[in-house]
C-alpha cells in the first residue's frame, strides 16, 4: 500500500515524504510518483506552513541582460551558458531550475541548469566577454547558440514557496507535514488526492478549485460567487471530492497542478 | 504498443486492464500508466456500465465525529486511528482510500489507508472504553489527533457509475461493457478516450466536463452550453475533444486529464 514511491523507476524509503530538513537532501524540484495516482515535488519553504495547506511559487529569477551572455560552443558533452551577473553569488543556488533565451539569437530555446559556480568579486570587473564571469552548467548543448545580444532569465521554481496567497499567485502545491521553520526543506504534494483547507465553507465536490483569495494556505471555488472568471482566469489546481463543510477546515481534492 | 503498463515498476499483462471481475484482482484505486499516455485506475463499478460510458465518482465516506477518535502514539512503525464507528462494519472496505483530519489537533494531515478489521458489536463501547478499531496508516501522524479532532475516512475508488450529473464528480471512462453491478474494473483518467456527447456540438478542442444527464456523456464548456462559467461555479474540467462526434449520441475521442 503506497509504499513504493517511485523515482526514476527507484523505489525509495516512505520516510522521505515526510521529512523536514534545515539542508537539501534531494535535488530541488524532484518528483515522485505514488502507485495511486499521488505526485510530490521536494521544494524549499520559505516560512512556516502547515500541513494541508495550499503554497505559493515565490520564483527565483535572475534577468540576464544582453551583456550578460557570450556567444559560447553549441556542442560538445552538455551545454552551457557563460553569463556575467552579480547576482549569482551561492553556487548551484539555480540548480534544478532553467534559462529561457527570451529574446535575440537563440530565442525560445529552454535548458534546465544542472550546476552553477557562485559568482565572486574576481568575475565582476569586466565580464564574460573579457574573460571573467562563470558557466552555468546545462543539461544539454543549445542547438542555436545565443550571442551577446540575445536576453535571458534563469528562474527557480522550486525555491521557494510559502502558504500566504492571493489568487494573483502561482500554486505551487500542498505541504505533507507541518514546516515550523523557515527555510526548510520538504515535499508538496502536486497531483492526486490531498487534503486541502477552504476559504469558504460552501466548497462542493465535483469544484473546480485555485489558490484562496484572503486566507493563507486556502483553496476557493471558481466563479462569479467567489473568484470571478468574468475577468482573467486563475490557474485550476483541481477539484474538491468531499466538502471540508465549515471554514478553515479540511477536505479531500484532486490535484493537478 | 502499449504493452508495458507501469505500476510500481512492475509489467502487467495487457488482459488485465480490460477485465471484468466479481471480486478484486488489484488493489483498488491503483493507478496503471501506459507508454503512450493514457492512465487507468483500478475501481468498483456500482451499476451497468457500457464502454465510453464517462462514470462519476460516489464517494464512499464515514464521518468520524469528536467522540469517535482516540489519541494514538505518533510514531512507531506505521501509522493508525484509534477509532469508534459502527459503520465500519466491513474489514477493509476503506482500503486503499485515505483519511483527513478535517478540524482540530492535527487538521490537514491525510494519510492513506492500508488496512483494518471489522468493526463488531462487541466494540460498539467505543475506543474511549478501551474498544474499537485501529485504522492502519501508510505512516504515522506528525502531530497526532485528539478526541476532539474531527476526520473524514474517504474511499474515493468505490464504486463508480454512469448516471452522471454536473454537480457530481468525474471519475473516468469506462474501458469495457460491465453487465454486472458492483464489478470490479478500470476507469480512464488520463490520455485518449472514446467520450459520448450530451449534444452534437462539441467540436476539437473545446474543453469538456461531465454532462447534466444520465447516461454517462460528457458536454462542452462554455457560455454557449448549459454550464456559463460566468455565471455560476466552474465544474471539474475533465479535458478536451480531439475529434467530432458529429451526432447526439455517438461516440468521439478526446484527450482526459481528471
Amino acid at each position: 500500500m503506497a509504499t513504493n514511491y517511485i523515482v526514476a523507476g527507484t523505489d525509495r524509503p516512505v520516510k522521505n515524504l515526510y521529512a523536514d530538513d534545515v539542508s537539501a537532501k534531494e535535488t530541488l524540484g524532484r518528483m515522485v510518483n505514488l502507485d495511486d495516482g499521488r505526485r510530490c515535488r521536494y521544494v524549499q519553504f520559505r516560512g512556516p506552513v502547515n500541513a494541508g495547506e495550499a503554497t505559493k511559487r515565490c520564483l527565483s529569477k535572475v534577468h540576464l541582460a544582453n551583456t550578460h551572455i557570450s556567444t559560447g560552443p553549441t556542442t560538445g558533452g552538455s551545454g552551457f551558458l557563460a553569463v556575467s551577473q552579480a547576482s549569482l553569488t551561492v553556487q548551484d543556488n539555480f540548480a534544478g531550475g532553467y534559462v529561457v533565451l527570451k529574446d535575440g539569437a537563440g530565442e525560445g530555446q529552454y535548458r534546465q541548469i544542472t550546476g552553477h559556480p557562485a559568482f565572486a568579486a574576481a568575475n565582476s570587473a569586466t565580464g564574460i566577454l573579457s574573460g571573467c564571469g562563470i558557466k552555468v552548467m546545462l543539461d544539454y548543448p543549445w542547438t542555436t547558440s545565443p550571442s551577446t545580444s540575445t536576453v535571458a532569465d534563469l528562474v527557480q521554481p522550486w525555491r521557494v514557496l510559502e502558504s500566504t496567497s492571493t489568487a494573483a499567485e502561482i500554486p505551487g502545491g500542498t505541504a505533507l507535514r507541518y514546516h515550523s521553520t523557515s527555510n526548510y526543506f520538504g515535499w508538496v504534494q502536486e497531483g492526486g488526492v490531498t487534503a486541502v483547507k477552504a476559504e469558504q465553507s460552501d466548497i462542493s465536490p465535483g469544484l473546480s478549485i485555485a489558490l484562496g483569495l484572503v486566507t493563507a494556505g486556502s483553496v476557493t471555488r471558481i466563479g462569479t460567487s467567489t473568484e470571478s472568471v468574468d475577468t482573467d482566469a486563475p490557474a485550476i489546481m483541481g477539484y474538491c471530492i468531499t466538502d471540508p463543510s465549515l471554514y478553515s477546515a479540511f477536505g479531500l481534492a484532486i490535484l493537478d497542478i | 504498443m502499449a504493452t508495458n503498463y507501469i505500476v510500481a515498476g512492475t509489467d502487467i499483462p495487457i488482459k488485465s486492464l480490460y477485465a471484468d471481475d466479481a471480486s478484486a484482482q488489484e488493489t483498488l484505486g491503483r493507478m496503471v500508466k501506459l507508454d503512450d499516455g493514457r492512465r487507468c485506475r483500478y475501481v468498483q463499478f456500482r451499476g451497468p456500465v457500457n464502454a465510453g460510458m464517462v462514470v462519476k465518482r460516489c464517494l464512499s465516506k464515514v464521518h468520524l465525529a469528536a467522540t469517535h477518535i482516540s489519541t494514538g502514539p505518533t510514531t512507531g512503525g506505521r501509522g493508525f486511528l484509534a477509532c469508534s464507528q459502527a459503520s465500519l462494519t466491513v474489514a477493509n472496505n476503506f482500503a486503499g482510500g485515505y483519511v483527513v483530519l478535517k478540524d482540530g489537533i492535527g487538521e490537514g494531515q491525510m494519510r492513506q489507508i492500508t488496512d483494518y478489521a471489522a468493526f463488531s458489536a462487541s466494540k460498539t463501547t467505543g475506543i474511549l472504553a478501551g474498544k474499537g478499531i485501529k485504522i492502519n496508516l501508510d505512516y504515522p501522524w506528525q502531530v497526532s489527533p485528539t478526541t476532539a479532532t474531527v476526520a473524514d475516512l474517504v474511499q474515493p475508488w468505490r464504486v463508480l457509475q454512469s448516471t452522471g450529473a454536473i454537480c457530481e464528480i468525474p471519475g473516468g471512462v469506462a474501458l469495457r461493457d460491465h453487465s454486472t453491478s458492483n464489478y470490479f474494473g478500470w476507469a480512464q483518467e488520463g490520455g485518449i478516450a472514446a467520450v459520448q456527447p450530451e449534444q452534437s456540438d462539441i467540436s476539437p478542442g473545446l474543453a469538456i466536463q461531465i454532462g447534466n444527464v444520465s447516461g454517462g456523456v460528457v458536454r462542452k464548456v462554455g457560455v454557449s452550453s448549459q454550464d456559463d462559467i460566468s455565471a455560476v461555479d466552474m465544474h471539474a474540467i475533465m479535458g478536451y475533444c480531439i475529434t467530432d462526434p458529429s451526432a447526439h449520441a455517438a461516440w468521439g475521442l478526446a484527450v482526459l486529464d481528471i
